[in-house]
């Protein structure tokens, strides 16, 4: 059996006494809500703690409620299953809900809590192998070496972001709320993230993540959302690139405000700005999207670090995103939907 | 033209062509059902393998990097007390590296410890030290070495046609690994006992004769000393008919080491990376066809990639060979193969052993022949297909239920193949960026039972004797892995003998109890050892109505139905009753039946000529998908399958095995890919290697066919490998229509079909 | 690390056990090892293939990934408590008559996944059911079986009658 190797095991009831016990524990200290990321992790020895910290027992970190001015407030530790089936989150942000439906499978996703999967490590094909693996090829940087593998030459490690909820909730222009014993700030969700393989999180060690807070919308016609995620099969896998986009319309139908983000092409939730721009002022015409979807394509540079060569990625990248807006937009996609996404099969 | 038999006859049966539940069905849907590592031992400890990280090199020493963790046990080649090799068809398998190392993954070292975890840490601290030596992992390379073997057959003269033909096509085919992801791993355990000594071995294993063969040879025991038994199997596919004796002697060596009861079971990494997986194959077919596209000539060559050491290469190689020419009728033919060697894990046994590579190679060239040829997939197969009375290339005549044309009426038609195969042909090239639907058709068969004399040689017993209740006990080492064989057996029993199921036993597939009925492999388990199973019954329930008559002359002669044993005067006595009855006086009755080859020629392992299998099974495929031409992202939507199986003993469960082989075949055309790194298998998790889940397997629409093989069990076939054959060259036909992309080599992913692309446009 | 043990009552099919543990031993080798219930099958213990899958508070969850002292007094449901003392839990039943169990080493993990599911939503549709179960691998059946188990037992549970589809033979004398 593929066992987790012994850690002290903690599970607090209070988030000051969570915060107090992750200051004051040493490096090897890991939090943990669902586990579907830190255990197969700790199985696997990508990661190692000797105490682990359980965001579970927390009373009030879980659940969702909508604010006074008309946003959402999310628990950090509600399981993803309850937010994407949540009413709320389905009539006015349809495209997180898609984005959730999409993480893994059915199961997982009752385990697994949104502030998790937004911390969820990052991933890459020279990392995510067995220990036997990557002692012979010489660990790479990730794994306690000194060389990335998908790119030699470079300095950084290149492990790219495995979150699906994270591209979407950053174009959802989410915030979220970090809390330690120095006290609590409330940043926009891309501030949480930084550019690099290893040290993805910009969120401090001694930080919970304990909110998100998504920004009032009216309905799904203001705002409009979707997300695609590629992949081989219809269920269970990693995504090699997702395409978040949120369109926010006015009365003629002008973009306001958009918003693209990549997930799976960098260490962090990559922004698609320029394509961005291009889009705010304008009716959405094909071409326009056409242009638009071109521009981001130029941020999903392709790297060895995930699964379907990287001239197959390339080649599709462009399309996908602009499957994404068109569908966004309530065009027809004209491109295969994702498995998950018609339902399995279509006949049956 | 062809009449196909079943149904009228059906009347008269009571259990054949019925679907009663399967007798473990229960226990299967309540946890209770005992896998290997279910099974609760006192005393047990756990074992541990340590691999080779390198593909190639002089093995220095194996030994503990400092002390010996505290109760934890090392056993190496060095302590092996007999021949180091595992008995399959040779022994060139090694039980531990000894020398060299031959792939990555190789078993260099066991460890056992009284817990798991302490046999896990234990394992972490063998130190190898290995001398890497240059591996071939590459087929050109692996080509320029001797092969591990060779094999050619043959008829007339394929060259001289080739020479002078006014069509000829070329055409090479590639498929690749595939691992059988039986969702229970490997896992054995053994007890050792000194005195004698003795030895039990028990676990998941599709062969307990094979495994006991095996022990017998590694530890120079006398047979009666080592016992196997099967423990319920969660999936075999092939992958526990080779594999498992070599865990079971690792099981048992470390047992002797230990003293205690040992259980080895791998995680899912650890049997991804060690055990045996489909050979990979290289195929390249010339053939001159006439105008119509039919088959004039045919030159094959089989390559296959057996891995480090042979297992069963040899049979694997045999088999593919002989199914290369395809259900195809040609006057000329000539196949050659051979298996290569390379420095990665050993290949071995998986569902249809090397017929699903050959059928994809035969069928992607059949299409090949239509696309130069302008001739439709349907009709390029209905004039080339093997009809009654036609000759192999073996020069077997194949028999009266040959169906391959109606199997491809069964698909053409539900599918409505012509009409809309020649509409997606015409709209190739007119997408606009939405996706493409596209059919594709495969026929195929397979040969049932044991290839050449191998029904011969093994000349299987099965045995039928009555119990002291007045049952009739029925003996075989058939395993039942999921494909039904517990309610099959009953089913043929109960309506040979006229008995009921409750007047039955069966017996567990335990060496100690049942004899030696051969592996539960190559299609034989229904067609050979279902129709022992009836001669043995039928002669233990005559025998037991004969005695009546003697004992009751006025109502004799006196028959056995449904349970009863009847009297021309229409009154009847239960079974049991009068097998009680007739122990009071004869103390036993036991009967023992081997298998008889059927009169007629007989094959020649030399010339490769003569009858290699008894009869085929036959199928057709109509696989439907949808290709998004921008992604080249494949949906398989529907498959309608085609396969006829002589007779179905129970339709559902026949069903069943068709549904769940095309759903591996579809897997393994489009998803399924081993990926090497320098020897090393870069997927080794059911994350990387990917199988389908329910969102990606298409709807399965199954039509049985009937047509009776008369040696088999009330005209029964072997049918479980058959539908492996099939699905792969149909998706990737299928894809061809839809797209235009023409790709000779699986799984079809989508880099495949963009790499086609490219090579297209830039062809333009 | 010596581990640390935790000592729990757990309740596990509607029976309360108190279990000695080492704490970080997952629901599926607790349920496994200290509780000898073996009828949760572990098949890659990352969470990859559905084996495992138990429920917990009515929710599926894969057992190889949960902590168990993370469970609480939460009650837990394995497939040994799917029927009610002889009589079979209709799931169970459809299965066996389907044979939509094969080998049945994925059959549990279904069976709860499925039973989740027919607890949330009582006539689901077959895409429906493919989607509740997309997270359990299957090797033997292609599914097929599975999905009409899945819909018949959700038939029985309404409480009307169900037959399972007669399986046809094709044989026709195709003379022209």
């Amino acid at each position: 059996m593929i066992r987790l190797p012994p850690f002290a095991y903690r599970r607090p009831t209070d988030l000051a006494d969570a915060a107090a016990m992750l200051a004051g524990e040493g490096p090897e200290t890991r939090l943990v809500a669902g586990g579907t990321d830190l255990w197969p992790n700790l199985k696997r020895r990508h990661q190692q703690a000797s105490t682990v910290i359980s965001l579970m027992g927390i009373q009030g970190l879980a659940g969702v409620e909508e604010t006074e001015d008309g946003g959402l407030r999310i628990g950090a530790t509600t399981p993803l299953s309850t937010v994407a089936d949540h009413p709320v989150v389905r009539w006015r942000y349809p495209g997180l809900s898609r984005a959730i439906d999409s993480i893994s499978s059915p199961p997982l996703r009752n385990m697994g809590t949104i502030g998790g999967n937004l911390c969820v490590d990052t991933r890459c094909t020279y990392y995510n192998q067995s220990e036997e693996w990557r002692r012979s090829i010489n660990y790479c940087m990730k794994a306690a070496g000194e060389i990335c593998w998908v790119a030699p030459s470079s300095p950084r490690c290149w492990a790219h972001s495995a979150s699906d909820s994270a591209p979407m909730l950053a174009a959802l222009e989410a915030e979220v709320e970090l809390v330690s014993t120095r006290g609590s700030r409330r940043i926009p969700l891309p501030q949480m993230y930084q550019d690099d393989g290893i040290e993805y999180l910009a969120k401090q060690p001694d930080e919970i993540l304990t909110t998100i807070y998504l920004p009032a919308t009216s309905d799904a016609a203001h705002c409009r959302s979707s997300f695609w995620k590629l992949r081989r099969r219809g269920s269970i896998d990693f995504a090699v690139m997702s395409t978040a986009t949120t369109l926010w319309l006015d009365g003629h139908g002008r973009v306001e405000r958009a918003a693209i983000y990549l997930g799976a092409v960098a260490s962090f939730p990559k922004p698609a700005d320029k394509a961005v721009e291009r889009l705010i002022g304008e009716i959405p015409t094909p071409e326009l999207l056409d242009q638009v979807s071109e521009l981001a394509r130029r941020k999903a540079t392709p790297m060895d670090n995930t699964d379907f060569q990287a001239q197959w990625r390339k080649a599709v990248a462009g399309k996908y995103i602009r499957a994404a807006l068109r569908e966004a937009l309530g065009m027809d996609p004209e491109l295969l939907a994702p498995k998950h996404q018609a339902g399995g099969t279509p006949t049956s | 033209m062809y009449r196909w038999g079943g149904c009228s006859k059906l009347a008269e049966l009571t259990y054949i062509g019925t679907s009663p539940p399967r007798p473990d069905g229960p226990a299967k849907a309540s946890g209770l059902s005992q896998y290997a590592d279910d099974v609760a031992v006192a005393g047990l400890w756990f074992g541990e393998t340590v691999r080779s990280p390198v593909a190639h090199g002089r093995l220095r020493s194996v030994g503990w990097r400092r002390a010996a963790p505290p109760g934890a046990v090392l056993v190496t080649a060095a302590d092996l007390p007999g021949p180091n090799g595992v008995q399959l068809i040779d022994d060139g398998w090694p039980i531990l590296a000894e020398g060299t190392v031959e792939h990555v993954g190789q078993a260099v070292a066991l460890v056992a410890a009284p817990s798991r975890r302490a046999a896990v840490l234990a394992a972490a601290e063998v130190e190898v030290d290995i001398e890497e030596l240059p591996p071939v992992f590459d087929l050109s390379e692996a080509r320029r070495q001797p092969s591990l073997y060779e094999l050619e057959l043959g008829l007339g003269d394929p060259e001289a046609v080739l020479d002078q033909a006014e069509t000829v096509v070329e055409g090479e085919y590639r498929t690749g690994h595939q691992e059988h992801i039986y969702i229970e791993c490997q896992g054995m355990t053994a007890r050792w006992h000194p005195s004698g000594p003795r030895v039990e071995v028990s676990g998941s294993m599709q062969c307990p004769y094979y495994v006991h063969k095996s022990m017998v040879h590694a530890f120079g025991l006398p047979e009666e000393a080592v016992r196997v038994r099967a423990d319920a199997i969660g999936g075999g596919f092939g992958g526990k008919e080779d594999y498992p004796s070599l865990i079971a002697i690792h099981a048992a060596l470390l047992a002797r080491a230990v003293e205690r009861p040992v259980r080895i079971v791998y995680d899912r990494q650890q049997d991804i990376i060690g055990t045996t997986k489909r050979h990979p194959a290289t195929m390249r077919y010339r053939s001159a066809v006439d105008a119509e596209g039919r088959l004039l000539a045919l030159d094959v060559l089989v390559e296959l990639d057996g891995g480090a050491f042979t297992t069963l290469s040899k049979v694997v190689l045999s088999r593919a060979l002989l199914h290369a020419a395809g259900p195809y009728r040609c006057p000329e033919v000539r196949v050659r193969g051979r298996v290569l060697r390379t420095h990665t894990a050993p290949n071995g046994a998986f569902r249809g052993f090397g017929a699903p590579q050959v059928a994809f190679g035969i069928e992607r060239h059949m299409d090949a022949i239509g696309r130069r040829l302008g001739i439709d997939p349907l009709t390029l197969r209905q004039r080339n297909a093997l009809v009654p009375g036609d000759r192999l290339p073996t020069g077997q005549i194949v028999d009266e239920s040959t169906s391959a044309l109606a199997c491809l009426e069964s698909v053409a038609r539900r599918t409505d193949f012509v009409t809309r195969w020649t509409e997606y042909q015409a709209a190739q090239t007119e997408t606009n960026g939405t996706p493409q639907r596209g059919l594709g058709l495969s026929l195929y068969f397979h040969g049932a039972g044991f290839t050449g004399n191998g029904e011969r040689r093994m000349n299987s017993p099965a045995s039928a004797r009555l119990t002291p209740e007045g049952r009739i006990a029925v003996l075989s080492a058939m395993t039942d892995m999921g494909q039904g064989a517990v309610i099959v057996f009953r089913q043929i029993a109960g309506e040979a003998a006229g008995v009921t199921f409750d007047d039955l036993e069966f017996p567990e597939p335990d060496t100690n109890e049942v004899p030696n009925s051969g592996p539960t492999v190559a299609s034989r388990t229904t067609m050979i050892v279902g129709q022992l199973v009836a001669r043995a019954v039928r002669e233990v329930s005559a025998q037991v109505a004969d005695w009546w008559g003697e004992q009751q002359p006025a109502a004799s002669p006196y028959t056995v139905k449904d349970g009863r044993v009847v009297g021309q005067d229409g009154r009847s006595t239960p079974f049991a009753a009068v097998a009680r009855s007739y122990l009071e006086v004869h103390d036993a009755l036991e009967v023992t039946v081997r298998h008889q080859p059927a009169p007629g020629p007989v094959f020649d392992e030399t010339t490769y000529q003569g009858p290699a299998y008894p009869t085929y099974a036959w199928g057709a495929d109509i696989a439907e998908v949808e290709v998004d031409p921008d992604t080249l992202a494949v949906r398989p939507l529907r498959m309608a399958v085609a396969a006829e199986v002589g007779r179905a003993i129970h339709p559902r469960l026949c069903i069943g095995q068709i549904e769940g082989g095309t759903l591996q075949a579809v897997g393994w055309g489009l998803l399924e890919e081993i990926k090497l790194d320098q020897g090393r298998y870069l997927n080794d998790r059911l994350a990387t290697y990917i199988i389908p889940t329910a969102m990606d397997a298409p709807d399965l629409d199954v039509e049985l066919l009937e047509a009776a093989f008369p040696d088999g069990p009330f005209g029964a076939k072997g049918i479980g490998e058959l539908p492996m054959d099939g699905g792969a060259p149909a998706v990737v036909a299928a894809i061809e229509n839809a797209t235009g992309l023409v790709v000779d080599e699986i799984p079809a992913t989508p880099e495949r079909l963009f790499a086609a692309q490219m090579r297209e446009r830039s062809d333009d | 690390m010596q581990a640390d043990t935790t000592t729990q009552t757990l309740d596990i099919n509607g029976e309360r056990r108190t279990v000695c543990f080492p704490s970080h031993h997952t629901l599926l080798e607790v349920l496994r090892e200290e509780c000898g219930l073996t009828g949760t099958k572990h098949g890659c213990e990352l969470g990859e293939c559905g084996a495992c899958t138990v429920l917990v508070d009515g929710e599926a969850v894969l057992s190889c990934l949960v902590l168990t002292a993370e469970v609480g007094e939460r009650p837990i449901e394995t497939v040994e408590g799917l029927q009610d003392g002889n009589a079979l839990h209709p799931l169970q039943t459809t299965f066996a008559d389907l044979g939509a169990a094969q080998c049945g080493y994925c059959t549990p993990g279904i069976l709860m996944a499925a039973k989740s599911l027919l607890a949330h939503n009582a006539a689901p549709s077959r895409p429906e059911i493919r989607e509740a179960l997309s997270g359990n691998l299957c090797r033997c059946t292609g599914y097929h079986k599975i999905v009409e188990a899945v819909e018949g037992a959700s038939v029985l549970l309404r409480g009307e009658a169900w037959e399972p589809e007669a399986e046809t033979i094709y044989g026709h004398d195709v003379d022209s």
